[in-house]
């Protein structure tokens, strides 16, 4: 019986997911260039790997990028989503605003913001210097890029998380509310016993999602500081190249699918030991009926 | 009412896998289909064009042309190419044209059928490979040339630009055309150097017009470092920091070259041929242009485009027949409604579209012997274009000095061609 | 809520709104006017030349119509398996079904990338190459789908499961009658999300597809994105298009979340 309800997506998984990863496995370890055929090369590429001052780089920046948005973006999803589900006035067009990055075009998120954020002419930093406060390069200094590339994040993924956020919200049963009001409880103190473990489910999907998304960050680099925007080398690039943005770049850009799919691989261990990790401190605070 | 949605939802998955049959498939007779993908969505009418006129003259070839992305095409060409089919013809640039010749990827043209002597050197040099074997047909080409805006020009006073122009030349219209206002910002500059990732407009040409060579003939070593080189990076620096008459590392990251030269706040630039063309129908005779200026020689860069054949193609002959068209009269007086096209016998029709304009800045490299076509070397191509923009930053913005960065840049070169 | 924390929720809706509203009024704009410095605003006029550019230079309805099918064929598949598996593997028993679904959740940590030339390679091989069966199959397997299910499948509490089982239900009708209703709004959250994902996704179809009429929006825009230069006046109107159905799915949906569940079931 259970094969009947897990079977389709099992096998589907397997073919189309399993069986690739089986294949790029065994091509980092070949010097295959996705176009010759490839010869075997052992661990070869796994050591230049860790050699490489470029592919340490990404993992530095990988991390940042994650331990920036993750929280940041699960907490303002978090507070949001709470906001969103009272009876607030125009509820449906604050829902709306709130969800409309996760359908713009990032060709235009991408314009907007170059243009919002620039250091000479941008309203962020001509407010910025009106209230005498410092008016960084948001775009052009390497030291602060990484943190514009967080924010961005966040604005992009708030709403989609609120999504789902709300749902978790709404699957909560009101006779949890009705009980913790007739023991006179306060709003904050419903929110942090009932409300959060109630939700607690959901968060950890969300948690664990946004880790694995954030540590396979590409697009917003892409777009912001990679190929698609001027940049082709430098040190702004250097200070937010991910990963993934050096997997595409060896593989496509360089054409070397074998070093690229070590990097892959090694990535994807990395993901492996945090969701394994996460997975076991559920027991600790996520409550399941 | 569960039950109703499931079985909606199992009919409309069952009604959208009949639609895909029902999709018609191609014949297979006795017509040959061809597959043929390019990347600019601007040239599918002359594609389209191009394509009609073959069939015309060959009744039992059929072409079918896609327009894939420029951004995700050198993806989607690997994987063709890797699951060998479905591929027979593409556009391909002198970098990845070069690439794939060396990997031995393209099928290898009967020359003798194809006038290659009507194309010039470099146009129809980066498809040929080290044996002389032809594997590609080049149709049109972009080079880069110095735009100027008439009206800025006209404000200062300063004579324009000609095709006779020197590096002093230019360095010092570029300082008159620039206006700081009282408190020292930019109102308008004289020029634009993209100096934080400009490999090919500013390392590249520079360092050949300053005399020296970009790369050993053989592709195997980098041979910019040396003091001619170093001369013009320093002349690019010096017009950047010392006369300040272009937009610095950090400002050329936020502010675009396009962007500006359209408002006005310009007034020369390095950019290619299509955007000449936008900005002539948009700016008519406010815009002209003139070749690069010249430091110890003159230099253009010079991008042509072509059609290569993938090995694996299961129609050669059809493929083969193609490739002798595009050698002809016809699909290059079609592609010069569009851009500049490879046979410079045809470059005239294109200039016909741009009355009391300098065409001869877009034309006159073609054949004139300054047009240089993209310098490769033979292993790690693309690689060593990302190191170039790399060090260029570093030494444009003043965190190396330039014989360090030049030297720097010539020892990763060199370490990558083995 | 007080007016402070309303205030807050308008300024960051304004902050939400902006690039979508810059998107929307280049549609309009002349290509010069997109190439300014500084950016401009309004259109200085408001000209309908970009769409009509759009439909009828370009393939548009095709491609719209491949998108639609592709996005409604997946979205079913997926909503179909994937409440299954996830209801499976949130309350039924079986032999390793903690090492399946980790099994299941290890492909979520390959970057999409890696994927492309073997699947291309194995649709090529049962020549699946640039049919729609062939975009659309491989596009099914969800892990995120299945993990965001169960979640909300545990969450749901063990009794209402228990009376059912004593009641004589199998776990077909345990599911389809009793659990999937109480996640309704699980499920359509998953489904906006879930549809929103197909409509825009990228990398399969470019690798699938190999002829125009294949098409979908996500990759048609993406051409219209040029080496050198974008026309953004004629790539923003075809995103205004291509992006109303998804805020009409969206107003739609949200409409139907409903507020909180009452677990009378138990006491019956």
């Amino acid at each position: 019986m259970a094969a009947l309800f897990i079977g389709p997506q099992m096998a589907m998984v397997a073919l189309f997911y399993l069986w690739p990863m089986v294949y790029a496995i065994y091509m980092s370890l070949t010097d295959w260039s996705g176009l010759t055929a490839p010869q075997f090369l052992g661990l070869e590429n796994y050591a230049k790997l860790f050699t490489s001052k470029t592919a340490l780089r990404e993992m530095g920046n990988t991390f940042t990028y994650m331990l920036g948005a993750v929280p940041i973006t699960l907490l303002l999803s978090l507070l949001l989503a709470s906001a969103l589900n009272r009876r607030i006035p125009c509820r449906g067009f604050f829902r709306v605003a709130y969800f409309l990055p996760a359908v713009t075009m990032p060709v235009a998120v991408a314009m907007v913001w170059r243009w919002l954020l620039n250091s000479k002419y941008g309203i962020v930093n001509n407010a910025l210097r009106a209230l005498g406060l410092p008016a960084p390069g948001w775009l052009v200094d390497p030291n602060v890029i990484m943190t514009t590339l967080v924010l961005v994040t966040v604005w992009m993924r708030v709403g989609y998380n609120m999504i789902i956020l709300l749902a978790g919200l709404q699957g909560i049963g009101r006779q949890y509310y009705e009980a913790a009001e007739v023991e006179g409880a306060g709003r904050f103190a419903i929110f942090f016993r009932v409300t959060l473990p109630l939700l607690s489910p959901v968060l950890f999907f969300l948690l664990t999602m946004m880790v694995m998304d954030a540590l396979k960050a590409f697009d917003i680099i892409f777009v912001f500081s990679g190929v698609s925007s001027k940049l082709a080398g430098g040190p702004l690039l250097d200070a937010t190249r991910t990963m993934v943005f050096g997997i595409y770049q060896n593989g496509f850009s360089f054409m070397r699918m074998g070093y690229a799919s070590a990097q892959a691989t090694v990535l994807f261990l990395i993901i492996l030991a945090m969701t394994a990790l996460q997975f076991y401190l559920q027991k600790k605070w996520v409550h399941y009926e | 009412m569960k039950r109703r949605f499931g079985r909606t939802l199992v009919c409309t998955l069952l009604a959208s896998l009949l639609l895909a049959g029902a999709v018609p498939q191609a014949q297979a007779t006795d017509v040959t289909t061809l597959k043929l993908y390019f990347w600019d969505e601007t040239f599918t009418d002359v594609t389209q064009q191009t394509i009609a006129a073959f069939e015309a003259q060959n009744p039992d070839i059929k072409i079918e042309a896609t327009c894939l992305p420029w951004a995700q095409y050198w993806v989607k060409i690997p994987a063709l190419i890797s699951s060998g089919s479905d591929l027979d013809l593409f556009w391909a640039n002198v970098l990845n044209g070069v690439e794939f010749i060396n990997k031995d990827l393209l099928l290898p043209l009967d020359g003798t059928r194809i006038n290659a002597a009507g194309f010039t050197q470099p146009t129809i040099g980066p498809f040929t490979g080290t044996q002389g074997t032809l594997y590609g047909v080049p149709i049109f080409y972009d080079c880069s040339g110095l735009m100027y805006n008439k009206a800025l020009f006209d404000k200062a006073g300063v004579p324009y630009p000609t095709d006779d122009w020197t590096w002093e030349d230019m360095r010092e219209a570029a300082k008159k055309l620039t206006v700081r206002d009282e408190n020292g910002e930019a109102q308008q500059w004289g020029i634009y150097l993209d100096s934080a990732s400009d490999t090919w407009n500013i390392f590249y040409t520079f360092v050949y017009e300053s005399g020296s060579d970009i790369f050993a003939a053989d592709g195997k070593s980098a041979a910019f470092n040396n003091e001619k080189a170093a001369q013009a990076m320093r002349f690019v620096y010096d017009m950047v920091y010392a006369d300040r008459s272009s937009p610095d590392t950090q400002e050329v990251q936020e502010l675009g070259v396009t962007e500006l030269f359209t408002s006005g706040k310009v007034a020369m630039i390095f950019h290619t041929t299509p955007f000449f063309t936008t900005m002539y129908e948009a700016m008519r005779d406010q815009v002209d242009a003139v070749q690069r200026p010249a430091g110890a020689r003159e230099g253009t860069p010079l991008s042509a485009i072509g059609y290569v054949a993938s090995k694996n193609t299961k129609h050669p002959e059809a493929v083969q027949k193609f490739m002798d068209f595009l050698a002809t009269d016809a699909p290059n007086d079609i592609m010069a409604q569009k851009n500049t096209p490879a046979l410079p016998s045809a470059t005239e029709k294109w200039a016909a579209a741009f009355p009391g304009s300098n065409t001869a800045a877009w034309i006159a490299p073609l054949s004139s012997g300054t047009g240089f076509p993209c310098p490769y070397v033979y292993q790690a191509n693309s690689e060593v274009w990302s190191l170039v923009a790399t060090e260029l930053n570093y030494m444009m913005s003043g965190q190396k000095p330039i014989e360090q960065g030049l030297a720097d840049l010539a020892a990763q070169v060199n370490a990558l061609q083995q | 809520m007080g007016l402070l924390g309303l205030a807050g929720l308008l300024a960051g809706a304004v902050v939400m709104l902006v690039p979508f509203v810059w998107m929307a009024l280049t549609s309009f704009k002349t290509l010069v006017e997109t190439m300014q410095v500084p950016i401009t605003w309004l259109p200085g006029q408001f000209r309908l030349e970009n769409y009509a550019e759009v439909l009828l230079k370009m393939d548009f309805q095709r491609y719209y119509l491949n998108t639609v099918i592709m996005t409604l064929a997946v979205d079913a598949a997926q909503l179909l398996t994937c409440a299954t598996a996830a209801y499976a593997f949130a309350k039924m028993r079986f032999p390793g079904r903690d090492a399946l679904f980790f099994i299941l959740l290890s492909i979520l940590m390959i970057p999409a990338q890696m994927t492309l030339l073997p699947r291309y390679q194995l649709m090529t091989r049962i020549g699946w190459q640039n049919t729609l069966q062939g975009l659309i199959v491989p596009m099914i397997p969800s892990a995120y789908g299945v993990f965001f299910l169960r979640q909300f499948f545990l969450a749901l509490p063990g009794d209402l499961n228990d009376a059912a089982r004593i009641d004589g239900c199998g776990h077909v009708r345990t599911f389809a009658l009793i659990d999937a209703p109480l996640c309704k709004s699980a499920l359509i959250a998953y489904g906006v999300i879930n549809t929103l994902w197909a409509w825009n996704e990228l990398l399969w179809p470019l690798v699938i597809t190999n002829s125009d009429s294949m098409k979908v929006l996500s990759l048609a825009m993406a051409a219209m994105q040029g080496e050198h230069a974008t026309k953004y006046h004629t790539l923003m109107a075809a995103s205004v298009m291509a992006t109303l159905p998804m805020i009409l799915l969206f107003l739609v949906a949200q409409k139907h979340y409903v507020e909180g569940i009452v677990f009378t079931g138990i006491k019956a």
